[in-house]
Formats: C-alpha cells, sequence, structure tokens
C-alpha cells in the first residue's frame, strides 16, 4: 500500500471533514490523510511527510494559499507534489497567479466528491 | 448598486450553489423572519465597490447541510456557528462572480458571526425553504459606490 499522504488545507473544520469524507470515498485509506488549518501548518506536515496531493484553500489567516505556495516555489519543492486549489476564488488574474506558482488545477467550491475523486485518481502513489 | 435583476440572480445563485454543495433543494420563500437563525456575514469587493453578504440559517437547515456534508447527525453551538460560516464563504464567492468579480478586480473577506451591518432598503434578499426550515441571504451595497 502506497504511504505517500493527502494533505488537506483549509481553515474551516468543516470543510476539513467534508473534503476528508470524498478523499476516503474515493478510495484513499484514512491513515494517509492529514489536516492542516493554514497554509503555515501545511508546510510543516509537507516538509515533515511524503505527501502527493495538497487540496488547498486560498482564504485562510496566517498564511494563506498564495503564501504556502509562495513559500514551496521558495524552497524549490513545487513540483513534489500536485497541488489543486479547492476555493470560493473566481478571480482570473489570481487563479492566473496560482498557476504560475505551481498549482496543477482549481476546483471551485461549492464541489461534488466526484469531483475529488477525479484528482485522487490522477495522483501519483 | 446592485444590478436591477439582481434579486432574480441571487434566488437562482443560492439555491444551486446550496443544491452542488449539499443537495439541499429549497422553494423560494416571501417572508423571512429576521429573528431566526444563526448569521454569518462577509465583505465581497468588486471593482471598488463594497458589498455585505449575510447569511441566516436555521438550526434545522444547518444539520440538513452538515448531514449531507460530513454525515453529522447533530451538532453543538460551535459546529453550528462554523457552519454557518462555511454557508457565508461559499455563498459570499459566488456573488462576488455574480457581480463580476471573476474578470474585474475583488476580494473576498473571512466570514464573521452575527449581524456586522444593519440591512437597509438597499438590501436584496432571498430565502430559501427546506420543509419548514430557512436560509435567507442579503446582499447590501457599504460605503461608496465607484
Amino acid at each position: 500500500m502506497s504511504t505517500r499522504k493527502v494533505l488537506i488545507v483549509d481553515d474551516s473544520p468543516i470543510l476539513r471533514r467534508a473534503v476528508r469524507k470524498a478523499v476516503q470515498q474515493a478510495g484513499v485509506d484514512d491513515s494517509q490523510i492529514r489536516e492542516a488549518g493554514n497554509g503555515a501548518e501545511a508546510l510543516a506536515i509537507f516538509e515533515a511527510l511524503d505527501v502527493a496531493l495538497v487540496l488547498l484553500d486560498l482564504h485562510m489567516p496566517i498564511l494563506d494559499g498564495v503564501g504556502f505556495l509562495r513559500e514551496l516555489k521558495a524552497r524549490n519543492q513545487e513540483s513534489k507534489a500536485d497541488v489543486i486549489i479547492v476555493s470560493t476564488e473566481s478571480n482570473e488574474e489570481r487563479l492566473r497567479e496560482v498557476r504560475a506558482l505551481g498549482a496543477r488545477d482549481v476546483l471551485r467550491k461549492p464541489f461534488e466528491p466526484e469531483q475529488i475523486r477525479e484528482y485522487v485518481e490522477k495522483m501519483e502513489v | 448598486m446592485l444590478p436591477a435583476n439582481f434579486k432574480d440572480c441571487l434566488v437562482e445563485t443560492v439555491a444551486s450553489a446550496l443544491e452542488r454543495m449539499a443537495f439541499m433543494v429549497g422553494e423560494p420563500i416571501d417572508e423571512i423572519s429576521d429573528a431566526e437563525g444563526r448569521a454569518s456575514c462577509i465583505r465581497v469587493t468588486v471593482d471598488g465597490a463594497n458589498y455585505q453578504v449575510c447569511v441566516r440559517a436555521t438550526d434545522g437547515a444547518l444539520l440538513e447541510l452538515l448531514a449531507s456534508l460530513v454525515d453529522s447527525e447533530s451538532f453543538d453551538d460551535e459546529e453550528a456557528q462554523l457552519a454557518v460560516n462555511e454557508l457565508a464563504n461559499v455563498l459570499g464567492g459566488e456573488i462576488l462572480r455574480v457581480l463580476g468579480g471573476d474578470l474585474r478586480p475583488s476580494e473576498l473577506g473571512l466570514p464573521k458571526s452575527g449581524d456586522t451591518v444593519d440591512e437597509d432598503e438597499r438590501t436584496i434578499r432571498c430565502a430559501l425553504d427546506f420543509m419548514g426550515e430557512t436560509i435567507a441571504v442579503g446582499v447590501t451595497p457599504i460605503g461608496a459606490c465607484p
């Protein structure tokens, strides 16, 4: 079984639980899922573990999603995992920015669980 | 100022978002009791114009939302407030897009519990009924128009 992790980053505990449920339904064992409430917590987990997929909110306190992506790029770690933005963000200029920073795709909230499954299935394990 | 047809857009936007988010299908209603439910507000800025989006939901509607999202069968006060905050976040994002924020400079704030602005005659409201439970949304222009 793969030991690569899925990291869910969102300041809303309810959204984290909802995304976690969708990731589990996509076939990922719960022991392989980690959660962070902001970009700073996510960076610590990302550096400590072998993360294959990051499901990243943009609007968060302390360190937001853009800040997280900038930190990954500064540390040359942006290609270590697939980063999917899961956010209410719709501004095209800002979405171009996050793609330029290494985000692979954008999933707008509200999302359907099936959409999470598609990203999990593409995850490199 | 909000667009002339904004009320119709608001109803469609809220209904569609709730259906996608939690498979909740509601009926639009006219009468809203402001005293009912928990509230959360979020600021939306599009092209320099600011709006306050306030969401109010009854506990029964929040329970239906949480049951769909995370299989909850009950909740405490903290979880209920988190749920209405998330509703404000998602619906605020959808309303920002309806107001053109996808193509123009825009910003979505973070949701805050409770009413942070008095709704007034400029407020556009809509409400959906879910078998006796209600989710209501009010959008109020604040500050100077661009």
